[in-house]
């Protein structure tokens, strides 16, 4: 992660094109479908909310860095006793803009730090992992600066908890509301 | 009534003032109290009460203390198992201070019944039973030292008769005697001679055993043999039997307090007692209690069969028909013309067979009970040749109960529970994971006072409690096993005494 976020940083600041008008900010919410059955089982999908900043480096390509926050409560499969968990996915990654104009379609990819925590009868479980996410979507300028942006992710983090893996990933769709400055 | 029973307390205040006032200052100070738990017997000896209704007034006729053993189950059963079908005398041992230290409630048997005789020896003239034209009984009471006095009271809750128990007694001189193995959770009979001596002791044992194999095969002794015991006394003691009684050449009586004071210093337990009595003529009788008496004292009603082989009849089945009788309040199932004597209610004679449909649909007119009752499929109750109780007799759990509500009473089986399941099933979060073992089984319908269960984990010695449920619950989950691990559980029920019945078993992989 830390080696992500150097190269990121590195890449933004060694270009020397990066410029103001080069920098989006936005403000996202998205629905989140589990790959996993067993996640769709206890927990089902829900709503992530979190936000982006994109940077222009050069010509359409963008380093983008992000976070969102998922909550959730549902029932262990057996017992059906309440269980309760967080996501705070974290991270950065490159985009680039096929088209320019008042559609802008985009393509990225990226690393994502997973922070998950877990509470039920069973105890507390606290972890995190290193994940990978895929986004396709494209802005829609408004006026001015004002954009939304409509995209789709997919996400997959793979962390092992106990004696099996999870994958913690899944679709994401959804909107931003974001200004370019 | 009122008059008799005035009558009877004038003259027990003439003749124990002392105690009469007593009684009356203290149960006017309330302190009359019943404080049983709070007074210990002596073990080893015990209380002969001997009780007579005269002029249906119970009466104490004499008490006496003698070395014995006291049943603990009937003051366990005294009070706590009278049920409200007809409320019956009671019996109460009180001390100096007119404390009642322990009481019980009683009946007298009403009834004495003849056995039958073979077909082709009918004899139309002689009823099958008898009302008792005096009935008495007698009673084994535990001994306790702080008793003062006895007191008798009618079924409407009068008191009809006391006497001081004699404190000139010296219990210490008596030695109780050497007792035999125990077991409480069983059905006790007592095989008890009568008129034998050392000579022809082996004639008795010979007929005793005779008695006891055929008992013990069939229903409903035989499912739970394991359960009854059986116990041959070789009494030498004089039991004042005699045939003839009541001008009925083979109808065999003996004097009550006698048999039961023998019984109670033969150190046995028992709840229902045999009388062998060494005769070449045919007879027996047995004495019916009634209703459910035998939840209080079952072993008032004994039975009495001969000792010999007149027409070819073993004792064997006369003593089981009059064991029916004795033990399971049973009516004669024969027909016979003139009764002459008042129903008093069975299991196996009814106005109608709907009583009994769920357990045979076997219904025949006639029935020497009343003549326009119907009866059951044909038994021992009916034919000696026939050496079984027909299924209402065992089966009845309608008042005042069958053979085998009856024994289950004594003996207190507590069934396994049924259909006893369990998987391993995963429960899991997201996350985290554990394996629960979900056991579950029904309750059995033959247990009556399941009160709770246990379950064990582990077979025989080697298993070890994991959890205490509540009668009404069916399932539990033993969570966090092993996932890897083979399970094997016990599930008992148990009774309202704290009784654990057999297991039932299963294995979870």
């Amino acid at each position: 992660m830390r080696k992500l976020f150097i190269i990121i940083v590195t890449v933004i600041f060694s270009s020397g094109i990066a410029n103001a008008t080069d920098i989006s900010v936005e403000l996202k919410a998205h629905y989140f479908h589990p790959s996993e059955k067993a996640f769709r089982d206890i927990y089902g999908g829900g709503m992530m909310y979190g936000g982006e900043v994109s940077i222009g480096v050069w010509k359409g390509l963008e380093v983008w860095f992000g976070g969102s926050y998922f909550s959730k409560t549902g029932e262990l499969t057996f017992t059906k006793e309440e269980t309760k968990l967080k996501i705070y996915p974290l991270g950065g990654g490159l985009k680039y803009r096929l088209s320019e104009g008042v559609l802008s379609f985009y393509i990225g990819a990226g690393l994502n730090y997973y922070q998950y925590k877990e509470s039920n009868p069973l105890g507390d479980v606290s972890k995190c992992g290193l994940g990978y996410i895929g986004k396709i979507g494209s802005y829609v300028k408004v006026t001015g600066g004002l954009l939304v942006d409509l995209y789709v992710n997919y996400s997959y983090c793979k962390i092992k908890p106990a004696d099996f893996k999870i994958n913690i990933g899944g679709i994401e769709a959804g909107v931003g509301m974001g200004y370019s400055f | 009534m009122k008059v008799k029973v005035f009558v009877i307390l004038f003259v027990f205040v003439l003749a124990f003032p002392g105690q009469v006032a007593l009684t009356k200052k203290l149960q006017s100070e309330g302190k009359n109290s019943y404080r049983e738990n709070s007074v210990s017997p002596l073990a080893g000896l015990v209380t002969i009460v001997d009780l007579k209704l005269i002029d249906n007034i119970p009466t104490i006729i004499k008490i006496t203390v003698i070395p014995g053993r006291y049943n603990e189950r009937r003051k366990n059963a005294a009070i706590k198992n009278s049920s409200n079908h007809n409320r019956k005398p009671q019996l109460s041992v009180l001390d100096g201070a007119g404390n009642v230290i322990y009481k019980t409630e009683f009946d007298f048997p009403r009834l004495i019944t003849i056995p039958p005789l073979p077909p082709e020896y009918f004899d139309p003239y002689t009823p099958a039973v008898i009302p008792i034209e005096e009935p008495e009984v007698t009673f084994i009471l535990p001994y306790f030292q702080e008793a003062a006095f006895l007191e008798v009271s009618s079924s409407d809750g009068i008191l009809t008769s006391a006497m001081p128990i004699d404190q000139m007694i010296s219990p210490f001189n008596l030695l109780p005697p050497e007792p035999p193995p125990i077991e409480m959770g069983k059905f006790h009979v007592l095989i008890m001679a009568s008129n034998y001596n050392s000579s022809n002791m082996a004639k008795f044992i010979s007929v005793a055993n005779s008695i006891k194999q055929l008992s013990l095969t069939i229903e409903p002794f035989s499912t739970f043999s394991s359960k009854v015991d059986i116990h041959i006394y070789t009494n030498t003691a004089d039991l004042g039997c005699y045939s003839g009684c009541s001008g009925i050449s083979r109808l065999i009586c003996c004097d009550s307090s006698k048999v039961i004071s023998a019984a109670a210093s033969s150190g046995y337990l028992y709840d229902e007692i045999i009388v062998i009595h060494n005769t070449p003529n045919y007879g027996g009788g047995g004495y019916r209690e009634s209703g459910d008496s035998y939840k209080n004292n079952s072993y008032n009603t004994y039975v009495v069969v001969y000792g010999g082989t007149d027409f070819s009849i073993d004792q064997d089945v006369v003593a089981l028909h009059e064991f029916g009788h004795s033990f399971g309040n049973l009516c004669d199932e024969y027909f016979f013309s003139s009764e002459g004597y008042i129903y008093k209610e069975c299991v196996n004679c009814r106005a109608n067979c709907n009583d009994w449909i769920s357990i045979t649909t076997v219904c025949q007119a006639g029935c020497d009970a009343k003549s326009e009752y119907f009866r059951p499929e044909d038994s021992i109750m009916i034919y000696l040749s026939l050496p079984y109780y027909n299924q209402a007799s065992i089966k009845a759990t309608y008042f005042p109960d069958g053979l085998e509500k009856r024994l289950k009473f004594f003996v207190k089986i507590i069934f396994p529970p049924m259909n006893f399941k369990g998987e391993k099933v995963l429960n899991r979060s997201l996350s985290q994971a554990e394996y629960i073992n979900v056991l579950s089984w029904k309750v059995n319908p033959n247990n009556e006072n399941n009160v709770k269960y246990r379950i064990y984990e582990g077979e025989g010695e080697n298993k070890t409690a994991v959890v205490e449920l509540s009668a009404d619950t069916f399932e539990y989950w033993h969570r966090r096993v092993d996932r890897d691990k083979q399970y094997i559980y016990a599930l008992c029920a148990v009774n309202n005494d704290n009784e654990e019945g057999e297991p039932a078993y299963v294995t979870v992989q």
